[in-house]
Protein backbone atom coordinates (compact mmCIF):
# COMPACT_ATOMS: atom_id res chain seq x y z
CA UNK A 1 0.00 0.00 0.00
CA UNK A 2 1.03 3.50 -0.87
CA UNK A 3 0.65 5.65 2.02
CA UNK A 4 -0.60 9.56 0.87
CA UNK A 5 3.20 10.41 2.47
CA UNK A 6 4.95 8.55 -0.13
CA UNK A 7 3.09 9.36 -3.14
CA UNK A 8 4.14 11.48 -5.91
CA UNK A 9 3.35 14.72 -5.66
CA UNK A 10 4.29 14.82 -1.83
CA UNK A 11 7.79 15.95 -3.07
CA UNK A 12 10.87 15.57 0.12
CA UNK A 13 10.98 19.33 -0.18
CA UNK A 14 6.96 20.04 0.32
CA UNK A 15 7.12 17.70 3.04
CA UNK A 16 9.69 19.60 4.50
CA UNK A 17 7.59 23.43 3.75
CA UNK A 18 4.74 21.37 5.33
CA UNK A 19 6.49 20.58 8.41
CA UNK A 20 7.78 24.80 8.47
CA UNK A 21 4.61 25.67 8.38
CA UNK A 22 2.75 22.79 10.90
CA UNK A 23 5.27 24.28 13.72
CA UNK A 24 4.65 27.65 12.74
CA UNK A 25 1.20 27.29 13.78
CA UNK A 26 1.82 24.54 16.60
CA UNK A 27 4.29 27.09 18.40
CA UNK A 28 1.33 30.08 18.10
CA UNK A 29 -0.84 27.27 19.75
CA UNK A 30 1.64 26.73 22.40
CA UNK A 31 2.13 30.21 23.35
CA UNK A 32 -1.27 30.86 23.44
CA UNK A 33 -1.52 27.95 25.65
CA UNK A 34 1.01 29.29 27.93
CA UNK A 35 0.05 32.86 27.18
CA UNK A 36 -3.06 32.06 29.22
CA UNK A 37 -1.48 31.13 32.55
CA UNK A 38 1.56 33.73 31.66
CA UNK A 39 -1.09 36.65 31.94
CA UNK A 40 -2.87 34.79 35.36
CA UNK A 41 0.19 33.98 37.25
CA UNK A 42 2.43 36.71 36.16
CA UNK A 43 0.21 39.75 35.93
CA UNK A 44 -2.22 38.73 38.34
CA UNK A 45 -6.10 39.19 37.60
CA UNK B 1 -19.67 5.72 4.08
CA UNK B 2 -16.95 5.25 1.84
CA UNK B 3 -17.96 2.58 -0.24
CA UNK B 4 -14.87 3.43 -2.56
CA UNK B 5 -13.81 -0.49 -2.82
CA UNK B 6 -17.54 -1.95 -2.80
CA UNK B 7 -17.55 -0.36 -6.74
CA UNK B 8 -14.85 -1.48 -8.76
CA UNK B 9 -16.67 -0.88 -12.07
CA UNK B 10 -16.46 3.06 -11.45
CA UNK B 11 -12.47 2.71 -10.78
CA UNK B 12 -9.23 3.54 -14.02
CA UNK B 13 -11.38 5.37 -15.99
CA UNK B 14 -10.39 8.61 -15.03
CA UNK B 15 -6.72 10.19 -15.94
CA UNK B 16 -6.81 12.06 -12.86
CA UNK B 17 -8.06 9.89 -10.48
CA UNK B 18 -6.73 7.93 -8.86
CA UNK B 19 -5.45 4.99 -10.71
CA UNK B 20 -4.14 2.79 -7.78
CA UNK B 21 -7.68 2.01 -5.85
CA UNK B 22 -6.15 -1.82 -5.53
CA UNK B 23 -3.15 -0.59 -3.14
CA UNK B 24 -6.20 0.35 -1.33
CA UNK B 25 -5.31 -1.62 2.39
CA UNK B 26 -8.30 -3.92 3.56
CA UNK B 27 -9.63 -5.15 6.85
CA UNK B 28 -8.96 -3.02 10.38
CA UNK B 29 -5.64 -2.27 9.18
CA UNK B 30 -7.80 -0.12 6.50
CA UNK B 31 -9.26 1.89 9.69
CA UNK B 32 -6.68 2.05 12.32
CA UNK B 33 -3.68 3.06 10.42
CA UNK B 34 -5.35 5.26 7.97
CA UNK B 35 -3.82 7.74 6.27
CA UNK B 36 -5.96 8.42 3.71
CA UNK B 37 -7.84 11.32 4.07
CA UNK B 38 -11.19 10.21 2.94
CA UNK B 39 -11.19 7.48 5.21
CA UNK B 40 -10.44 9.46 7.96
CA UNK B 41 -12.88 11.63 6.90
CA UNK B 42 -15.36 8.93 7.24
CA UNK B 43 -14.38 8.23 10.55
CA UNK B 44 -14.77 10.85 11.61
CA UNK B 45 -18.31 11.14 10.57
CA UNK B 46 -19.12 7.64 11.91
CA UNK B 47 -17.82 8.80 15.27
CA UNK B 48 -19.35 12.22 15.09
CA UNK B 49 -22.96 10.72 13.92
CA UNK B 50 -22.53 7.88 17.09
CA UNK B 51 -22.36 10.93 19.15
CA UNK B 52 -25.07 12.79 17.68
CA UNK B 53 -26.70 9.98 18.86
CA UNK B 54 -25.99 9.82 21.74
CA UNK B 55 -26.55 13.15 23.09
CA UNK B 56 -29.91 13.43 21.31
CA UNK B 57 -30.81 9.99 23.88
CA UNK B 58 -29.57 12.53 26.67
CA UNK B 59 -31.70 15.14 25.14
CA UNK B 60 -34.94 12.81 25.07
CA UNK B 61 -34.61 11.89 28.91
CA UNK B 62 -34.44 15.43 29.34
CA UNK B 63 -37.69 16.49 27.16
CA UNK B 64 -39.23 13.47 28.68
CA UNK B 65 -38.36 14.64 32.09
CA UNK B 66 -39.82 17.86 31.11
CA UNK B 67 -43.03 16.37 29.07
CA UNK B 68 -45.29 17.84 32.28
CA UNK B 69 -44.76 19.32 35.63
CA UNK B 70 -42.82 17.44 38.87
CA UNK B 71 -39.90 14.71 39.10
CA UNK B 72 -41.19 11.82 36.48
CA UNK B 73 -37.91 9.81 35.02
CA UNK B 74 -34.96 11.64 36.75
CA UNK B 75 -33.83 13.32 40.11
CA UNK B 76 -32.78 17.28 39.62
CA UNK B 77 -28.80 15.88 40.31
CA UNK B 78 -29.13 13.25 37.07
CA UNK B 79 -31.16 16.18 35.16
CA UNK B 80 -27.84 18.67 35.39
CA UNK B 81 -25.46 15.64 34.49
CA UNK B 82 -27.97 15.23 31.39
CA UNK B 83 -28.07 18.78 30.25
CA UNK B 84 -24.33 19.55 31.11
CA UNK B 85 -23.20 15.96 29.14
CA UNK B 86 -25.83 16.72 26.31
CA UNK B 87 -23.99 20.04 25.87
CA UNK B 88 -20.39 18.69 26.05
CA UNK B 89 -21.09 15.73 23.85
CA UNK B 90 -23.05 17.65 20.88
CA UNK B 91 -20.54 20.69 20.90
CA UNK B 92 -17.23 18.17 21.20
CA UNK B 93 -18.27 15.37 20.41
CA UNK B 94 -20.96 15.59 17.40
CA UNK B 95 -20.80 19.44 15.55
CA UNK B 96 -16.79 19.80 15.16
CA UNK B 97 -15.92 16.24 14.48
CA UNK B 98 -18.69 16.36 12.20
CA UNK B 99 -17.50 19.63 10.29
CA UNK B 100 -13.74 18.12 10.77
CA UNK B 101 -14.89 14.97 8.92
CA UNK B 102 -16.36 16.71 5.83
CA UNK B 103 -13.42 18.63 5.75
CA UNK B 104 -11.21 15.88 5.36
CA UNK B 105 -13.63 14.11 2.74
CA UNK B 106 -13.53 17.89 0.85
CA UNK B 107 -10.63 20.09 1.14
CA UNK B 108 -8.00 18.30 -0.59
CA UNK B 109 -10.27 16.88 -3.38
CA UNK B 110 -11.17 20.45 -3.64
CA UNK B 111 -8.10 22.17 -3.95
CA UNK B 112 -6.56 19.42 -6.14
CA UNK B 113 -3.84 17.99 -3.41
CA UNK B 114 -3.51 14.50 -3.15
CA UNK B 115 -4.49 14.11 0.68
CA UNK B 116 -4.16 16.09 3.95
CA UNK B 117 -0.34 17.50 4.50
CA UNK B 118 0.57 15.52 7.72
CA UNK B 119 -1.08 12.42 7.04
CA UNK B 120 0.00 10.12 10.04
CA UNK B 121 -1.17 13.19 11.94
CA UNK B 122 -4.35 12.87 10.63
CA UNK B 123 -4.52 9.45 12.13
CA UNK B 124 -3.81 10.28 15.08
CA UNK B 125 -6.21 13.35 15.72
CA UNK B 126 -8.58 10.95 15.07
CA UNK B 127 -7.84 8.53 17.48
CA UNK B 128 -7.59 10.97 20.22
CA UNK B 129 -11.18 11.28 19.71
CA UNK B 130 -12.24 8.06 21.20
CA UNK B 131 -10.30 7.83 24.19
CA UNK B 132 -11.78 11.17 24.71
CA UNK B 133 -15.25 10.09 23.86
CA UNK B 134 -14.94 7.34 26.14
CA UNK B 135 -13.80 9.08 28.49
CA UNK B 136 -16.69 11.69 28.44
CA UNK B 137 -19.62 9.14 28.49
CA UNK B 138 -17.84 7.05 31.21
CA UNK B 139 -18.46 9.60 33.86
CA UNK B 140 -21.74 8.83 34.03
CA UNK B 141 -21.11 5.35 35.69
CA UNK B 142 -18.41 7.16 38.24
CA UNK B 143 -19.19 7.77 41.76
CA UNK B 144 -20.71 10.94 42.39
CA UNK B 145 -22.13 10.78 38.72
CA UNK B 146 -21.20 12.75 35.48
CA UNK B 147 -20.27 16.50 35.68
CA UNK B 148 -22.93 18.35 36.18
CA UNK B 149 -21.94 22.30 36.28
CA UNK B 150 -23.32 23.01 32.57
CA UNK B 151 -21.08 22.85 29.14
CA UNK B 152 -19.61 25.84 30.40
CA UNK B 153 -18.20 24.16 32.95
CA UNK B 154 -18.25 27.37 35.74
CA UNK B 155 -15.79 27.67 38.85
CA UNK B 156 -17.07 28.01 41.76
CA UNK B 157 -19.28 24.12 40.52
CA UNK B 158 -16.52 22.46 39.29
CA UNK B 159 -14.49 23.11 42.08
CA UNK B 160 -16.94 20.73 44.15
CA UNK B 161 -17.43 18.00 41.96
CA UNK B 162 -16.61 14.43 42.29
CA UNK B 163 -13.34 12.86 40.38
CA UNK B 164 -15.91 12.55 37.33
CA UNK B 165 -14.82 16.78 36.55
CA UNK B 166 -11.14 15.42 36.47
CA UNK B 167 -11.91 12.52 34.08
CA UNK B 168 -14.26 14.98 31.89
CA UNK B 169 -11.65 17.98 31.93
CA UNK B 170 -8.87 15.01 30.69
CA UNK B 171 -11.19 14.27 27.70
CA UNK B 172 -11.96 18.07 27.15
CA UNK B 173 -7.99 18.60 26.69
CA UNK B 174 -7.82 15.52 24.48
CA UNK B 175 -10.48 16.85 22.01
CA UNK B 176 -8.53 20.19 22.53
CA UNK B 177 -5.49 18.76 20.94
CA UNK B 178 -7.04 16.52 18.01
CA UNK B 179 -8.51 19.82 16.87
CA UNK B 180 -5.37 21.91 17.14
CA UNK B 181 -3.70 19.13 15.36
CA UNK B 182 -7.00 18.89 12.96
CA UNK B 183 -6.47 22.81 12.56
CA UNK B 184 -2.88 23.01 11.94
CA UNK B 185 -3.50 20.11 8.80
CA UNK B 186 -6.10 22.05 7.30
CA UNK B 187 -4.65 24.99 7.27
CA UNK B 188 -1.26 24.03 5.74
CA UNK B 189 -2.87 22.11 3.15
CA UNK B 190 -4.54 24.51 2.12
CA UNK B 191 -2.24 27.17 2.34
CA UNK B 192 0.70 24.38 0.81
CA UNK B 193 -0.80 22.06 -1.49
CA UNK B 194 -3.57 23.56 -3.58
CA UNK B 195 -2.99 22.66 -7.29
CA UNK B 196 -1.25 25.02 -9.37
CA UNK B 197 -3.74 27.44 -11.22
CA UNK B 198 -5.97 27.71 -8.10
CA UNK B 199 -4.96 30.91 -6.09
CA UNK B 200 -6.60 31.91 -2.74
CA UNK B 201 -9.52 33.82 -3.90
CA UNK B 202 -10.41 31.42 -6.80
CA UNK B 203 -10.84 28.57 -3.97
CA UNK B 204 -14.53 26.95 -3.19
CA UNK B 205 -16.02 29.28 -0.25
CA UNK B 206 -16.36 25.39 2.08
CA UNK B 207 -12.46 25.68 2.05
CA UNK B 208 -12.38 29.41 2.46
CA UNK B 209 -14.35 29.54 5.55
CA UNK B 210 -12.84 25.91 6.92
CA UNK B 211 -9.15 28.07 7.15
CA UNK B 212 -10.81 30.53 8.52
CA UNK B 213 -12.27 28.35 11.45
CA UNK B 214 -8.70 26.73 11.73
CA UNK B 215 -7.27 30.01 12.43
CA UNK B 216 -9.92 30.29 15.13
CA UNK B 217 -9.33 26.98 16.72
CA UNK B 218 -5.62 27.52 17.03
CA UNK B 219 -6.04 30.63 18.61
CA UNK B 220 -8.60 29.65 21.49
CA UNK B 221 -8.52 25.88 22.08
CA UNK B 222 -5.12 26.79 23.78
CA UNK B 223 -7.44 29.32 25.89
CA UNK B 224 -9.79 26.73 27.00
CA UNK B 225 -7.04 23.90 27.95
CA UNK B 226 -5.22 26.60 30.36
CA UNK B 227 -8.97 27.66 31.70
CA UNK B 228 -9.47 24.07 32.58
CA UNK B 229 -5.59 23.48 33.48
CA UNK B 230 -6.40 26.00 35.95
CA UNK B 231 -9.41 24.13 37.20
CA UNK B 232 -7.65 21.05 37.62
CA UNK B 233 -4.91 23.06 39.70
CA UNK B 234 -7.06 24.39 41.74
CA UNK B 235 -9.03 21.47 42.40
CA UNK B 236 -5.68 19.35 43.12
CA UNK B 237 -2.62 21.49 43.54
CA UNK B 238 -3.97 24.30 46.10
CA UNK B 239 -3.93 27.51 43.41
CA UNK B 240 -6.90 29.83 43.65
CA UNK B 241 -7.56 31.24 40.12
CA UNK B 242 -11.20 30.68 40.72
CA UNK B 243 -11.52 29.54 44.14
CA UNK B 244 -13.27 32.50 46.00
CA UNK B 245 -12.34 30.42 49.28
CA UNK B 246 -8.60 31.09 48.37
CA UNK B 247 -9.20 34.86 46.84
CA UNK B 248 -9.29 33.65 43.27
CA UNK B 249 -12.43 34.88 41.13
CA UNK B 250 -14.83 32.71 39.42
CA UNK B 251 -15.85 35.30 37.49
CA UNK B 252 -12.39 35.40 36.15
CA UNK B 253 -13.50 31.75 34.39
CA UNK B 254 -15.96 33.05 32.77
CA UNK B 255 -14.01 35.69 31.02
CA UNK B 256 -11.53 33.16 30.35
CA UNK B 257 -14.30 30.68 29.15
CA UNK B 258 -16.48 33.33 26.97
CA UNK B 259 -12.96 34.52 25.37
CA UNK B 260 -12.95 31.01 23.49
CA UNK B 261 -16.57 30.18 23.72
CA UNK B 262 -17.92 32.87 21.46
CA UNK B 263 -14.88 32.33 18.73
CA UNK B 264 -16.54 28.44 19.36
CA UNK B 265 -20.09 29.53 18.23
CA UNK B 266 -18.35 30.43 14.83
CA UNK B 267 -16.05 27.58 14.43
CA UNK B 268 -19.33 25.40 14.61
CA UNK B 269 -21.24 28.20 12.75
CA UNK B 270 -18.65 29.04 9.60
CA UNK B 271 -17.96 25.72 8.00
CA UNK B 272 -21.89 25.71 7.36
CA UNK B 273 -21.92 28.81 5.83
CA UNK B 274 -19.03 27.23 3.66
CA UNK B 275 -21.81 24.05 2.66
CA UNK B 276 -24.50 26.32 2.06
CA UNK B 277 -22.28 28.81 0.21
CA UNK B 278 -21.08 25.40 -2.30
CA UNK B 279 -24.86 24.09 -2.46
CA UNK B 280 -26.67 27.33 -3.53
CA UNK B 281 -25.18 28.20 -6.94
CA UNK B 282 -25.03 24.44 -7.58
CA UNK B 283 -29.28 24.39 -6.72
CA UNK B 284 -29.84 28.07 -8.25
CA UNK B 285 -27.71 27.29 -11.74
CA UNK B 286 -25.67 30.69 -11.04
CA UNK B 287 -21.95 31.51 -9.67
CA UNK B 288 -22.47 32.17 -6.14
CA UNK B 289 -23.06 36.57 -5.61
CA UNK B 290 -20.13 38.06 -4.27
CA UNK B 291 -17.61 35.64 -3.78
CA UNK B 292 -15.39 37.75 -2.72
CA UNK B 293 -17.68 39.89 0.15
CA UNK B 294 -18.48 36.11 1.25
CA UNK B 295 -14.63 35.74 2.44
CA UNK B 296 -14.40 39.19 3.83
CA UNK B 297 -17.38 38.47 5.60
CA UNK B 298 -16.56 35.43 7.10
CA UNK B 299 -13.60 37.28 8.24
CA UNK B 300 -15.15 39.71 9.34
CA UNK B 301 -17.23 37.49 12.20
CA UNK B 302 -14.13 35.65 12.96
CA UNK B 303 -12.13 38.96 14.05
CA UNK B 304 -15.15 40.25 15.40
CA UNK B 305 -15.66 36.86 17.36
CA UNK B 306 -13.05 37.68 19.38
CA UNK B 307 -14.32 41.09 21.28
CA UNK B 308 -18.08 40.05 21.83
CA UNK B 309 -17.17 37.49 24.97
CA UNK B 310 -18.55 39.54 27.55
CA UNK B 311 -22.42 39.25 25.99
CA UNK B 312 -22.44 36.46 27.89
CA UNK B 313 -21.56 37.91 30.93
CA UNK B 314 -23.91 41.15 31.14
CA UNK B 315 -25.71 39.95 34.13
CA UNK B 316 -21.89 39.31 36.64
CA UNK B 317 -22.21 43.03 37.55
CA UNK B 318 -20.26 44.80 34.36
CA UNK B 319 -19.90 48.12 34.32
CA UNK B 320 -21.91 50.09 31.70
CA UNK B 321 -19.27 50.60 29.47
CA UNK B 322 -18.63 47.54 29.22
CA UNK B 323 -22.22 46.02 28.64
CA UNK B 324 -22.09 49.05 26.04
CA UNK B 325 -19.18 47.91 24.35
CA UNK B 326 -19.90 44.69 23.79
CA UNK B 327 -23.48 45.45 23.26
CA UNK B 328 -22.72 47.21 20.21
CA UNK B 329 -19.97 44.98 18.90
CA UNK B 330 -22.09 41.85 19.16
CA UNK B 331 -24.56 43.81 16.74
CA UNK B 332 -21.82 44.66 14.20
CA UNK B 333 -21.48 41.14 13.81
CA UNK B 334 -25.38 41.08 12.18
CA UNK B 335 -24.03 43.75 9.19
CA UNK B 336 -21.13 40.76 7.96
CA UNK B 337 -23.59 37.76 8.53
CA UNK B 338 -26.35 39.79 6.84
CA UNK B 339 -23.29 40.06 3.69
CA UNK B 340 -23.86 36.46 3.93
CA UNK B 341 -27.23 35.94 4.53
CA UNK B 342 -28.14 38.88 1.55
CA UNK B 343 -25.62 37.03 -1.14
CA UNK B 344 -27.36 33.33 -0.76
CA UNK B 345 -30.57 35.40 -1.77
CA UNK B 346 -28.98 37.19 -4.58
CA UNK B 347 -27.81 34.32 -5.82
CA UNK B 348 -30.83 32.30 -5.95
CA UNK B 349 -32.12 35.54 -7.51
CA UNK B 350 -33.56 34.62 -10.91
CA UNK B 351 -31.86 31.18 -10.84
CA UNK B 352 -32.89 28.36 -12.51
CA UNK B 353 -33.66 26.74 -8.75
CA UNK B 354 -34.66 22.89 -8.28
CA UNK B 355 -35.35 21.91 -5.07
CA UNK B 356 -33.16 18.25 -4.25
CA UNK B 357 -33.05 17.97 -0.72
CA UNK B 358 -29.50 19.73 -0.44
CA UNK B 359 -31.22 23.17 -1.59
CA UNK B 360 -33.95 22.32 0.82
CA UNK B 361 -31.85 21.99 3.61
CA UNK B 362 -29.64 24.75 2.41
CA UNK B 363 -32.97 26.70 2.18
CA UNK B 364 -34.35 25.68 5.63
CA UNK B 365 -30.63 26.92 6.85
CA UNK B 366 -30.95 30.30 5.64
CA UNK B 367 -34.88 30.51 6.75
CA UNK B 368 -34.32 28.90 10.51
CA UNK B 369 -30.83 29.84 10.80
CA UNK B 370 -31.95 33.94 10.41
CA UNK B 371 -34.37 33.48 13.06
CA UNK B 372 -31.34 32.49 15.41
CA UNK B 373 -29.59 35.36 14.39
CA UNK B 374 -32.23 37.54 14.74
CA UNK B 375 -33.22 35.95 18.39
CA UNK B 376 -29.22 37.03 18.96
CA UNK B 377 -29.56 39.85 18.00
CA UNK B 378 -32.58 40.22 21.37
CA UNK B 379 -29.92 38.77 23.60
CA UNK B 380 -27.19 40.81 22.59
CA UNK B 381 -28.93 44.05 24.16
CA UNK B 382 -27.64 44.72 27.45
CA UNK B 383 -31.26 45.45 28.66
CA UNK B 384 -32.75 43.07 27.51
CA UNK B 385 -30.47 40.29 28.13
CA UNK B 386 -30.25 40.82 31.88
CA UNK B 387 -34.05 39.40 31.95
CA UNK B 388 -33.85 36.21 29.53
CA UNK B 389 -30.34 35.45 31.15
CA UNK B 390 -30.56 31.85 31.63
CA UNK B 391 -33.94 31.25 30.72
CA UNK B 392 -35.48 29.06 27.68
CA UNK B 393 -35.21 32.22 25.13
CA UNK B 394 -31.79 31.66 25.46
CA UNK B 395 -31.94 27.89 25.05
CA UNK B 396 -34.50 28.50 22.07
CA UNK B 397 -31.76 30.90 20.30
CA UNK B 398 -28.86 28.92 20.41
CA UNK B 399 -30.61 25.74 19.07
CA UNK B 400 -32.00 27.67 16.28
CA UNK B 401 -28.28 28.83 15.56
CA UNK B 402 -26.73 25.26 16.27
CA UNK B 403 -29.49 22.53 14.65
CA UNK B 404 -31.08 24.31 12.34
CA UNK B 405 -27.83 25.83 11.27
CA UNK B 406 -24.97 23.77 11.76
CA UNK B 407 -27.26 20.42 11.49
CA UNK B 408 -28.90 21.26 9.02
CA UNK B 409 -26.19 22.25 7.08
CA UNK B 410 -24.35 18.87 8.16
CA UNK B 411 -27.16 17.38 6.42
CA UNK B 412 -27.51 19.44 3.44
CA UNK B 413 -23.69 18.58 2.75
CA UNK B 414 -24.13 14.84 3.46
CA UNK B 415 -27.01 14.77 0.66
CA UNK B 416 -25.06 17.02 -1.75
CA UNK B 417 -21.87 14.83 -1.64
CA UNK B 418 -23.03 11.25 -0.39
CA UNK B 419 -23.05 10.64 -3.60
CA UNK B 420 -19.34 11.60 -4.84
CA UNK B 421 -18.88 9.61 -0.77
CA UNK B 422 -20.59 6.12 -1.63
CA UNK B 423 -21.40 6.26 -5.29
CA UNK B 424 -24.80 5.60 -5.05
CA UNK B 425 -27.49 7.98 -4.75
CA UNK B 426 -29.81 8.71 -1.83
CA UNK B 427 -33.73 8.25 -2.29
CA UNK B 428 -34.86 11.68 -3.11
CA UNK B 429 -38.13 10.92 -1.40
CA UNK B 430 -36.49 9.92 1.42
CA UNK B 431 -34.62 12.56 1.78
CA UNK B 432 -37.35 14.85 1.33
CA UNK B 433 -39.62 13.40 4.18
CA UNK B 434 -36.23 13.52 6.62
CA UNK B 435 -36.34 17.21 5.94
CA UNK B 436 -39.82 18.41 6.34
CA UNK B 437 -39.92 15.97 9.23
CA UNK B 438 -37.21 17.63 10.71
CA UNK B 439 -38.07 20.73 9.72
CA UNK B 440 -41.59 20.47 11.16
CA UNK B 441 -40.31 19.26 14.66
CA UNK B 442 -37.48 20.94 15.05
CA UNK B 443 -40.01 23.90 15.05
CA UNK B 444 -42.63 22.45 17.28
CA UNK B 445 -40.07 21.41 19.51
CA UNK B 446 -37.86 24.52 19.78
CA UNK B 447 -40.35 27.86 18.75
CA UNK B 448 -42.33 26.96 21.94
CA UNK B 449 -38.80 27.96 23.98
CA UNK B 450 -39.09 31.81 23.29
CA UNK B 451 -42.36 32.18 24.91
CA UNK B 452 -41.42 29.76 27.85
CA UNK B 453 -38.04 31.85 28.61
CA UNK B 454 -40.24 35.70 27.55
CA UNK B 455 -42.44 33.82 30.43
CA UNK B 456 -39.61 33.34 32.95
CA UNK B 457 -38.50 29.85 32.79
CA UNK B 458 -35.03 29.32 33.89
CA UNK B 459 -32.99 26.80 31.95
CA UNK B 460 -31.14 23.41 33.77
CA UNK B 461 -34.19 22.98 36.08
CA UNK B 462 -35.98 19.19 36.17
CA UNK B 463 -39.42 20.59 37.26
CA UNK B 464 -41.59 24.18 36.58
CA UNK B 465 -44.68 25.48 37.72
CA UNK B 466 -47.79 24.79 36.15
CA UNK B 467 -48.17 28.22 34.00
CA UNK B 468 -45.39 26.83 32.02
CA UNK B 469 -46.95 23.26 31.32
CA UNK B 470 -48.33 23.63 27.83
CA UNK B 471 -45.45 24.65 26.11
CA UNK B 472 -43.04 22.47 27.91
CA UNK B 473 -45.27 19.65 26.41
CA UNK B 474 -45.47 20.45 23.30
CA UNK B 475 -41.87 21.26 22.99
CA UNK B 476 -41.49 17.14 24.40
CA UNK B 477 -43.90 15.82 21.99
CA UNK B 478 -41.71 17.58 19.44
CA UNK B 479 -38.45 17.11 20.37
CA UNK B 480 -39.26 13.32 20.20
CA UNK B 481 -40.50 13.37 16.51
CA UNK B 482 -37.31 15.09 15.83
CA UNK B 483 -35.54 12.62 17.55
CA UNK B 484 -37.36 9.80 15.52
CA UNK B 485 -36.30 11.83 12.23
CA UNK B 486 -32.99 11.42 12.47
CA UNK B 487 -33.39 7.97 13.51
CA UNK B 488 -35.28 7.67 10.20
CA UNK B 489 -32.07 8.89 8.47
CA UNK B 490 -29.90 6.58 9.70
CA UNK B 491 -31.64 3.58 8.95
CA UNK B 492 -33.13 4.69 5.87
CA UNK B 493 -30.35 7.26 4.37
CA UNK B 494 -27.49 6.34 5.93
CA UNK B 495 -27.10 2.97 6.09
CA UNK B 496 -28.15 2.09 2.59
CA UNK B 497 -25.63 4.11 1.48
CA UNK B 498 -23.05 2.74 3.17
CA UNK B 499 -24.48 -1.08 2.00
CA UNK B 500 -23.91 0.55 -1.67
CA UNK B 501 -27.90 0.53 -1.91
CA UNK B 502 -29.27 3.12 -4.37
CA UNK B 503 -28.74 3.78 -8.19
CA UNK B 504 -24.86 4.20 -9.31
CA UNK B 505 -24.07 7.83 -8.68
CA UNK B 506 -22.85 9.78 -11.74
CA UNK B 507 -19.57 11.50 -11.64
CA UNK B 508 -21.46 15.03 -11.41
CA UNK B 509 -25.25 14.17 -9.83
CA UNK B 510 -26.12 17.68 -9.56
CA UNK B 511 -26.37 19.97 -13.56
CA UNK B 512 -25.13 23.47 -12.07
CA UNK B 513 -22.51 21.67 -9.48
CA UNK B 514 -18.84 22.98 -9.93
CA UNK B 515 -15.61 22.57 -8.76
CA UNK B 516 -12.89 19.61 -8.85
CA UNK B 517 -15.06 17.40 -6.48
CA UNK B 518 -17.23 16.68 -9.80
CA UNK B 519 -14.11 15.84 -12.22
CA UNK B 520 -13.36 12.54 -10.16
CA UNK B 521 -15.71 10.03 -10.54
CA UNK B 522 -18.48 9.07 -8.28
CA UNK B 523 -17.68 7.14 -5.55
CA UNK B 524 -14.34 9.00 -4.96
CA UNK B 525 -10.89 6.72 -5.99
CA UNK B 526 -9.23 6.09 -3.02
CA UNK B 527 -6.40 7.97 -4.62
CA UNK B 528 -7.30 11.15 -6.34
CA UNK B 529 -4.41 13.60 -7.71
CA UNK B 530 -1.56 11.87 -7.65
CA UNK B 531 0.01 14.47 -10.06
CA UNK B 532 -1.62 17.86 -9.74
CA UNK B 533 -4.35 18.88 -12.18
CA UNK B 534 -4.15 21.58 -14.59
CA UNK B 535 -6.59 23.88 -14.26
CA UNK B 536 -8.75 26.23 -16.07
CA UNK B 537 -9.23 29.70 -15.90
CA UNK B 538 -11.78 29.26 -12.78
CA UNK B 539 -10.06 26.69 -11.06
CA UNK B 540 -13.29 24.47 -11.18
CA UNK B 541 -12.39 22.12 -14.07
CA UNK B 542 -9.72 20.38 -14.87
CA UNK B 543 -8.36 20.57 -18.40
CA UNK B 544 -6.07 18.16 -19.06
Amino acid sequence: MKTPVEMASMQREQRRSNRKIGLVFGAIALVFFVGVFARMVLLGH
Amino acid sequence: MSAVLDHPSVHGHHSHAGHDAHHAPTGWRRWVYATNHKDIGTLYLLFSLTMLMLGGVLALLIRAELFQPGLQFVNPELFNQLTTMHGLIMVFGAIMPAFVGFANWMIPIQIGASDMAFARMNNFSFWLLIPAGVMLVATFFMPGGAPSGGWTIYAPLTLQMGPSMDVAIFGLHILGASSIMGSINIIVTILNMRAPGMPLMKMPMFCWTWLITAFLLIAVMPVLAGAITMTLTDRHFGTSFFNPAGGGDPVLFQHIFWFFGHPEVYIMILPAFGIISQIVPAFARKKLFGYTSMVYATSSIAVLSFIVWGHHMFTTGFPVAGQLFFMYATMLIAVPTAVKIFNWIATMWRGSMTFETPMLFAVGFIFVFTMGGFTGLICAMAPVDIQIQDTYYVVAHFHYVLVAGSLYAMFAGYYYWSPKWTGVMYSETRGKIHFWWSLISFNVTFFPMHFLGLAGMPRRYADYPMQFADFNAVASVGAFFFGFAQLYFVLFVVIPAMRGKGQPAPQRPWEGAEGLEWEIPSPAPFHTFETPPKLDASATKIVA
